[in-house]
């Protein structure tokens, strides 16, 4: 016996302290699960869709948007996505494009149809609101992994889907100071996404429903057909509704290019 | 008007291309402009405006071409100079494989400039310079154009085979000179014509790298940016002493020709992305030919070879309520010539702006814009604007706002921004858009 402890102790404590040397932390989990998804969702290719906007304000009052987007996925680096506006109508063709980057400032030109200009604008600016909903333009941007440290927190059932709980904490400039994702196992894409403003205190919640299964070259993804935004201090809502959409197709290069807008 | 033999060809043309009429895109839109300037005490001047704009907008695109067409027009209810029929873009465009190349002919527009205010490198279209002096509505070009993919941008060669000529305000306009102006001249082997076939070219690269965009371009064509106002067919000497008690005079005897050289124009701009930050300038090299001499109210003159560079920044800023706050400070100079040359090439030739603009980011996207342009050469010479716009619903929009020029005539005939001094005018326009 050494200091009361039996043979057999030792040996249950030596396996206990290798047990918690082999287990992952949590922000490794995080980190793991967040490239499992990442890699779930990766080899699209390209895709197009028709978004349906609608804005309540706290008394009520409705106002649509509608664009059309397309994105081609870039393996290497962000992706490249264009978005036309088509309503309201005195925006009607305004175009919005934007090359994501994994580490970088993303770079973003809009042009501007009535005077056929296409201007470069600061794509640092994320917290902005987007056309004047409760989207920034970084919850519609990509989310590229490199730009979080995600850990992972629990694991819950949330509206009868197992979800990983994660927490993604920005890395570089961000208009949140953290998110809540719970991510749906079966998905692999958030459920639900709470986000905190830069003094910690929940700004807006996100409900994200309506996933349909795609198929590209074999490979099975999902993605989601509506995100309901509310702002829970001012009580404005924004909903995003995806239509016509279509994975696995092939751009040119020149769609993507600013020269192209016009 | 020139434009209007072009329009129907156009629609034609654009409806025989068009296979599927069904799948025609269209926009446009229609507006209630009001405006009403400042008394002037002038009886023959008209100090209202009511005018119906409208702009349309039809195009088509196949899998390999698209064909376009836009126009504007303008009727106002007092002045009848200010109608306007103008055709913007009119073009068939077709793209191919080899070097992601395109080539489109017909009528264009050109947006070069990086610029809000000094737009130094916008040298291609004709202006209409009855309208928005910080923003001149632009004519179409006809255009015959070859577009290649090269390294990290894109190349541009042009061919402008017709003389697009600026439209001026009438007699009675407050923005214009108080006399009607003729059928714009060119000149071309030291003669003046008005037919409008005469070949001009040009070509520019533009890029994109991550933190920055550039181009540049050459161009030898009608620059149209400076007018010439007088007479190019005129005696001098004791023939003239013996016609009109002058040293110079035209033998029509009229004042009121508008003329333009042709010049070798060369230059480019610049931005650079840092952070919430875009730096930008854009310069260029102005090399006129000198083929023709014109006799103004001033004299004799020719056009004056120059540099004109415009350097400025804008900083943009969105508080935690989501209103999103631009400043905009600009600065542009004219080189190589002398003050006074620079005053009469045009109203900012040695300014500095300063604007912002605050969208509130809303659901109406409610937006003020307030700019000053200052001259820093010549002295008491400012340029206020203010501007408020927020849509009323998903087809209507308004803006409304104001603008005071105020630059008291220093000389014995007025300069520059001095031709506007006085003629301060608050606007509304109602537009609804389709």
């Amino acid at each position: 016996m050494i200091l009361g402890l039996t043979r057999n102790s030792l040996l249950l404590l030596a396996l206990g302290l290798s047990f918690f040397a082999w287990a992952e932390t949590p922000a490794a989990k995080g980190t793991r699960l967040s490239k499992e998804i990442e890699a779930a969702n990766q080899n699209f290719i390209g895709e197009s869709s028709t978004m349906e906007m609608i804005l309540v304000d706290a008394h009520g009052t409705r106002t649509e948007r509608e664009l059309v987007g397309k994105t081609q996925e870039i393996l290497t680096d962000g992706d490249k996505g264009i978005m036309e506006f088509l309503n309201p109508k005195d925006v009607k063709g305004t175009k919005l494009l934007t090359w994501a980057h994994k580490l970088k400032d993303d770079q973003q030109w809009l042009y501007l149809p009535s005077l056929r200009r296409v201007k470069r604008i600061s794509g640092s600016n994320k917290s902005a609101s987007f056309m004047g909903s409760e989207f920034s333009y970084e919850d519609l941007g990509g989310q590229q992994l490199e730009k979080y440290e995600n850990v992972w927190l629990r694991d819950e059932t949330l509206e009868n889907e197992k979800v990983w709980v994660l927490e993604r904490r920005p890395k570089t400039e961000s208009g949140y100071s953290r998110q809540l994702l719970w991510m749906s196992q079966k998905y692999m894409g958030p459920l639900k996404i709470h986000y905190f403003d830069r003094k910690n205190e929940l700004l807006k919640e996100a409900i994200i429903s309506g996933y349909k299964e795609y198929t590209v070259n074999k490979k099975k993804m999902y993605r989601a057909s509506s995100i309901v935004m509310k702002n829970v201090q001012t009580l404005k809502q924004s909903t995003i509704t995806w239509k016509n959409r279509e994975l696995g197709k092939s751009y040119p290069d020149r769609d993507f290019d600013q020269s192209n807008l016009k | 008007m020139n434009n209007k033999v072009f329009l129907l060809p156009c629609l034609l043309l654009l409806l025989l291309l068009s296979p599927v009429f069904a799948e025609l895109e269209s926009t446009g839109e229609i507006a209630l402009e009001a405006r009403k300037f400042e008394d002037d005490s002038v009886t023959k001047s008209i100090d209202q405006g009511m005018a119906l704009f409208s702009r349309l907008e039809v195009s088509y695109k196949g899998e390999n071409w698209r064909t376009l067409f836009r126009g504007f027009g303008r009727v106002d209810q007092y002045d009848r100079d200010r109608n306007i029929l103008a055709l913007e873009e009119a073009f068939l465009e077709y793209n191919y494989s080899f070097l992601d190349g395109t080539f489109y002919v017909g009528h264009r527009l050109f947006s070069w400039s990086a610029m809000e205010a000094f737009t130094t490198a916008d040298i291609i279209n004709s202006r209409n310079f009855d309208s928005d002096l910080e923003r001149l509505e632009k004519k179409g070009e006809l255009t015959i154009g070859l577009e290649s993919k090269i390294w990290q941008g894109r190349l541009s060669l042009f061919l402008w085979p017709r003389f697009e000529a600026p439209i001026f305000p009438g007699d009675r306009s407050r923005l214009g000179v108080g006399s009607d102006l003729d059928r714009a001249l060119y000149f071309e082997d030291g003669l003046a014509y008005r037919d409008p076939w005469t070949m001009q070219y040009g070509g520019r690269y533009q890029a994109s790298l991550p933190n920055f965009d550039f181009s540049f371009f050459a161009v030898k064509h009608l620059d149209r940016r400076f007018t010439q106002v007088g007479n190019a067919n005129f005696i001098t000497g004791a023939q003239a002493v013996a016609a009109c008690s002058q040293l110079a005079c035209p033998i029509d005897g009229t004042l009121n020709k508008p003329y333009y050289s042709p010049a070798f124009e060369t230059g480019g701009n610049f931005s650079y992305v840092w952070d919430n930050w875009i730096f930008k300038i854009e310069a260029v090299n102005r090399d006129f030919d000198n083929q023709g001499r014109v006799l103004t109210l001033e004299g004799i003159v020719n056009p004056v070879d120059h540099q004109e560079v415009a350097v400025g920044g804008e900083f943009v800023h969105t508080f935690q309520n989501g209103v999103e706050t631009t400043f905009y400070l600009e600065a542009n100079s004219f080189f190589g010539t002398t003050k006074q040359e620079r005053a009469q090439l045009w109203a900012f030739q040695r300014d500095l702006f300063f604007a912002t603009r605050i969208n509130f980011n809303d659901a109406n996207s409610k937006e003020i814009t307030l700019s000053v342009i200052t001259d820093l050469e010549r002295s008491q010479e400012y340029f206020y604007s203010a501007s408020y716009s927020q849509r009323l619903n998903n087809e209507l929009k308004f803006k409304t706002g104001l603008r005071i020029y105020d630059a008291a005539q220093k000389g014995a005939l007025p300069t520059g921004l001095e031709i506007f001094d006085g003629d301060n005018q608050v606007y509304f326009t109602l537009s609804r858009f389709f």
